[in-house]
């Protein structure tokens, strides 16, 4: 009796870990679309940063939660590049321009 | 239909020299297209030079052979005027066949 | 610092010329040109102006004999052929492309782009042929391989040698897709950090892997091209948006506004240099 309990317990112990992790690569992945948004904006989307969004939408769909944080992640990391490279370059383009 | 190929023959001395540049897409059949369909294989298997109704030279292609293939060589013989006829066929059996003269 | 110390700073600064962000960088356009052909001419001393539609072949003396050996039968010359029987042929309500164009289309591409005042935008000669179809009833072609390539073909032979004559308008607008091609002409881009400069301007001459650097002054007067990577034809767009790829960043549409204004600077800036196409490349 007392080991049904504690397989119950542990049993919904792990959905809850189940849970939080879907939420976990669900928000990851809502992140990372908004850094890759921004990238828009400044009509600079890195081609890398696409790659990653997807393999975090196909890693989601497979519920492989890790990947789709860590492809997440990266494609939030290189679109933020990309909003830095766009910020940069407004500023400094002119410099190279030929006198 | 336009003929799929160029020919340029000069006689220069002794010899003449001969260039041609055959449209032909010369598809391996190794190559899958942008659905992932292999594009059958289609490619010229022998090419055959002929003056005055004699083979001076016959290639020997198939799929090894880039798109669009140019050849030039040169044959002992060959006079202005003299009609030089290049013909191919390919593994599916089509064929082409232009005749030109040497200038 | 006090607010109004730091009103002053600015004050003075805007004063002193400190651009806007934004704001034209210029309103003259022709002394760039000037410049532009100026450091090529320094950078590249042996070449005459011709020479730069030429560009690999012009920098490099190995790749300028097998051009010279491919050109003695030019792998564009079947474009070439179906461009000309195409351009005659009548569209189904019994106009032809000529009716579009000056001069009935002939000798015409060095004119290309120019900025249409009325409609507020640059029209590249690729556009232009799609409008002209559009106007007669006929499907727009896709811009990058196709019958487009073998159109622009050629017109583009029809113009061998005349040298590229575009014009900028006294007219804000045209100063402003200028400025936004040149933006785009010099602003880094894509994972590798690359703008189109880099390449063409810092590099021109130099090696990148195994392929020769042109320079970016007449890069444009070749085209449509015949790309041997591409074992293939391609138009400026298709070249525009494989560059684009190659630097890691999304590439725009064909013919988006960017990209004309883009074909449009690298244009004016070769104001001179004569028409080299349809031509060939590595």
């Amino acid at each position: 009796m007392r080991a049904l309990g504690i397989a119950v317990a542990l049993a919904s112990l792990a959905a809850t870990a189940h849970a939080a992790k879907q939420e976990d690569a669900q928000a990851a992945l809502a992140d990372a679309r908004q850094a890759e948004a921004q990238a828009a904006s400044y009509g600079n989307r890195w081609l890398p940063a696409e790659a990653a969004l997807k393999a975090a939408q196909d890693a989601l769909a497979k519920q492989a939660w890790d990947d789709a944080i860590a492809q997440a992640n990266r494609a939030k990391a290189l679109a933020q590049r990309a909003v830095e490279q766009s910020r940069d370059q407004e500023a400094r383009w002119r410099d190279a321009v030929i006198r | 239909m336009p003929s799929t190929i160029r020919v340029r023959a000069m006689a220069s001395g002794t010899q003449t020299d001969v260039q041609a540049l055959i449209q032909h897409p010369m598809d391996s059949g190794f190559v899958k297209d942008s659905n992932g369909v292999l594009i059958p294989p289609r490619h010229i298997e022998t090419v055959t030079f002929e003056h005055d109704g004699k083979p001076v030279l016959i290639a020997d292609w198939g799929p090894a052979v880039s798109k669009d293939p140019y050849i030039k060589f040169a044959f002992k013989g060959g006079a202005k005027g003299d009609t030089l006829t290049v013909t191919w066929i390919d593994n599916q059996g089509k064929t082409d066949s232009l005749e030109a003269k040497i200038a | 610092m006090s607010l109004r110390r730091a009103i002053a700073v600015v004050l003075t600064g805007l004063l002193l010329g400190g651009a806007a962000p934004g704001a034209l960088d210029t309103d003259n356009p022709q002394a760039e040109q000037a410049a532009f052909q100026a450091y090529f001419k320094n950078r590249f001393p042996s070449l005459p102006i011709a020479e730069f539609g030429n560009g690999p072949y012009a920098v490099n003396a190995d790749m300028r004999k097998q051009w010279e050996e491919i050109m003695q039968f030019p792998p564009y010359d079947f474009a070439l052929d179906e461009g000309k029987t195409a351009f005659e042929t009548k569209f189904a309500d019994g106009k032809s492309y000529a009716d579009c164009f000056e001069n009935g289309g002939i000798g015409v591409r060095q004119n290309f782009p120019y900025f249409d005042t009325k409609a507020g935008e640059v029209v590249t000669l690729d556009l232009a042929i799609n409008r002209c179809r559009q106007a007669n009833g006929e499907k727009p072609l896709p811009y990058q391989t196709g019958l487009m390539v073998s159109l622009t073909a050629y017109m583009a032979e029809t113009s061998r040698g005349r040298p590229f004559d575009i014009k900028i308008p006294d007219d804000p607008r045209a100063l402003a897709a200028y400025e936004d091609g040149k933006r785009y002409f010099y602003t880094r881009r894509g994972q590798l950090n690359f703008s189109c400069a880099s390449c063409h301007v810092t590099a021109a001459g130099q090696r990148m892997r195994a392929d020769i650097l042109a320079p970016a002054l007449g890069i444009l007067a070749a085209f449509p091209i015949y790309r041997s990577e591409w074992g293939s034809m391609g138009t400026i767009d298709r070249r525009f948006t494989t560059c684009s790829s190659q630097m890691r960043s999304e590439p725009l549409d064909p013919q988006d506004k960017s990209y004309r204004n883009l074909e449009y600077f690298l244009s004016y800036m070769s104001n001179g240099v004569p028409i080299s196409g349809p031509g060939t490349r590595p």
